[in-house]
């Protein structure tokens, strides 16, 4: 029997019992699509998180508060130790190497503005800023060493909260209320869109030394520092820089005696890798259980088939059926179904992934619907498997009919 | 004298169940020339049906020996039999056995399926065997469109199309108005005196076995008679010239 015959002697049974057919698919079709939208939101989420993690930049070190986590799983200390102060910074500012440095700690207070009243995030960083974040101003200036030594109220709005709050170009030399406190804006933002999951764009920034001040802060959130030197070398380097101004004895370099930690982005990378890996193990845990299923639903339709089907059977073998006919014949229909099921299911998953992605893209600015071709290619290979699997000891059973008894079944 | 297509030498037939022995035939002898149109005969349980399956390669014997075109049959496995079940016999059902839902073209080229018969020469095939029993106007109509005369001579045309020798007809007018039977008795004999096939019938009316040249009576399992029809019934004048 050659394959175009079995394809379409099996495309005619199973039209003949078109109903049952689509049920039977819709187990496999269920399965399929949930493997698909999971993968698929999965890289779309994987490469949302990396293009934000790139928009940090390669050249860049971050300095966080903290002990360093010794494997990627582990979190740091569940206690953020408050270590990073105003003279570390000035002193790192000092290092040769050092390029850019800034400081950055993150406050949320109520704005008031003209009608504008809302809770916002204020942002303390430091004039380097706008170079280590590649941000550039759209009207104004930025705030100066100046402003940093003299902890003075003047704040830099990112463009959209401007906007909100006084009106299309008409911010700089203003003045607004944060909390208690009243500050002049000397400069707006040009639009910068979302970083590192933030919205630069609504955000109000002042000196970080105004803000440690104003909210009665000693510590800095992380400083971030931009360097010409090789990353690994930029990094030992200022381990024993920040060693010396905290007075740390560590001259093995052991981790968890430092009260700081550095990571890179290629670090932040790893880390997220790591996730997103255990997050595509469980998936696919849950879709093989959602695929069983189905499976089972495909054997015991493909049973009841053969029952219903034996006088059926007893003419083939009389017309010159042999048992590997019979077999492939029912082999090939189980098989039919589930990739039929699986391309119903890719094509249902990734449309219901597409949805998911312009519903999440309403809440948060740059997520990318991506067709999961591994998936594709997985629930194509799983459900032919399936098919053959879970078809085959329906098929057997049909094939080892004795003609006789096939025929004389009624 | 013709050469025998069939012979059977002490055929017995039991069946088994749960360690009870059942027999059915109790040793049967005789041979079938080749061309000639045989009925079998008997009241039901004589063991005539069994014989059928036995002689069409469906079923197989407890003891004895059976002869198709000299090649000993027991010595065959289970694809070489479906082999010879394709190619060396066409059986027509008294229920008709048609694919339901399904045109007559695609009921007619089923046994194609299973042979080396590729593309183009299968609607051929199909259409002359389709013409052969004048349902030309039927062929792209579905099984379960048909009247029960259509049904068995679509059944009779996919018998006939991979030009098996010999055809068996179990009952093959059991379920028609005897209008339709006559009919299907009509190309029945047809095919045997202008076509040269060997037909084997089952049946227990004296009045369709008495188309055939000769009956065979079997009653619990023996032969009872072998005689040649003295008074054959013929369907009609056009059919003997």
């Amino acid at each position: 029997m050659e394959l175009h015959d079995l394809v379409q002697s099996s495309w005619q049974s199973l039209l003949r019992t078109r109903g049952r057919s689509i049920l039977t698919m819709l187990g496999i079709v269920i399965g399929i699509a949930a493997v698909i939208l999971a993968l698929s939101i999965g890289e779309s989420a994987t490469l949302f998180i990396l293009s934000q993690i790139s928009s940090f930049g390669s050249d860049k070190l971050i300095i966080h508060p903290g002990t360093k986590a010794l494997t990627q799983l582990q979190s740091s200390s569940a206690f953020v130790d408050d270590t990073l102060t105003y003279t570390d910074y000035k002193r790192l500012r000092r290092e040769p190497y050092v390029d850019a440095i800034t400081a950055e700690v993150v406050q949320s207070d109520m704005v008031k503005a003209g009608s504008v009243n809302k809770s916002i995030s204020v942002m303390g960083i430091m004039p380097d800023d706008l170079t280590i974040m590649g941000l550039s101003m759209s009207d104004g200036q930025f705030f100066s060493d100046a402003d940093v030594e003299g902890r003075t109220r003047v704040a830099v709005l990112g463009i959209s909260l401007a906007d909100e709050m006084f009106g299309q170009g008409n911010a700089v030399g203003r003045s607004f209320k944060l909390g208690t406190l009243s500050y002049k804006v000397v400069g707006v933002l040009k639009q910068a869109g979302t970083q590192f999951f933030q919205n630069l764009d609504d955000i109000a920034y002042l000196p970080a030394t105004t803000l440690l001040d104003a909210y009665n802060k000693k510590f800095f959130n992380a400083f971030i520092v931009k360097t010409r030197l090789p990353l690994d070398e930029a990094t030992s380097r200022l381990e024993i820089a920040m060693r010396e101004a905290h007075n740390i004895d560590n001259p093995t370099g052991d981790y968890s005696k430092d009260d700081f930690f550095i990571m890179t982005q290629a670090d932040a990378i790893k880390t997220v890798s790591s996730i997103t890996s255990i997050l595509q193990i469980l998936l696919s845990a849950i879709a093989a259980i959602s695929l069983l299923v189905g499976g089972i639903g495909i054997m015991n339709i493909m049973f009841v088939s053969v029952t219903e089907r034996i006088s059926e059977i007893g003419l083939r073998k009389s017309l010159g059926a042999s048992y590997q006919d019979i077999l492939r014949q029912f082999l090939s229909e189980a098989t039919m179904l589930t990739i039929g099921g699986g391309i119903i299911g890719f094509l249902a998953g990734s449309f219901l992934a597409w949805l998911a992605i312009q519903i999440i893209n309403q809440y948060q600015r740059g997520w990318v619907f991506v067709i999961s071709w591994n998936g594709a290619l997985l629930g194509f290979v799983v459900s032919t498997l399936i098919g053959i699997i879970f078809g085959y000891l329906p098929a057997r059973r049909a094939a080892r009919l004795s003609p006789i008894e096939a025929l004389r079944h009624e | 004298m013709a050469q025998d297509v069939i012979r059977v030498a002490g055929l017995k037939k039991s069946y088994f169940n749960e360690g009870v022995e059942t027999p059915v035939l109790h040793g049967l002898d005789f041979a079938v020339p080749a061309g000639q149109f045989l009925a079998i005969m008997g009241p039901s349980g004589s063991g005539k049906s069994t014989l059928m399956h036995i002689l069409g390669f469906l079923d197989t014997l407890t003891e004895g020996k059976y002869f198709f075109e000299d090649q000993d049959v027991s010595t065959l496995n289970e694809d070489q039999l479906a082999k010879m079940r394709g190619e060396k016999v066409g059986f027509i059902f008294q229920a008709f056995n048609l694919l339901p839902k399904t045109t007559v073209l695609d009921n007619v080229m089923l046994p194609l399926l299973y042979s080396d018969i590729t593309g183009s020469q299968r609607m051929q095939l199909a259409l002359d065997s389709i013409k052969s029993v004048g349902l030309e106007h039927r062929v792209h109509n579905l099984s379960n469109q048909l009247s029960g005369g259509e049904r068995q001579r679509v059944a009779i045309a996919r018998a006939l199309i991979r030009k098996a020798p010999v055809i068996f007809a179990d009952e093959p007018t059991g379920n028609l108005d005897s209008k339709s039977g006559a009919q299907v008795m009509q190309i029945l004999q047809k095919l045997n005196m202008e076509q040269g096939h060997t037909i084997i019938l089952v049946t227990h009316e004296t009045y369709t076995a008495e188309h055939a040249e000769r009956i065979i009576k079997l009653k619990d399992g023996l032969l009872m008679s072998d005689e040649r029809v003295a008074n054959r019934t013929l369907s009609n004048g056009e059919l003997i010239k």
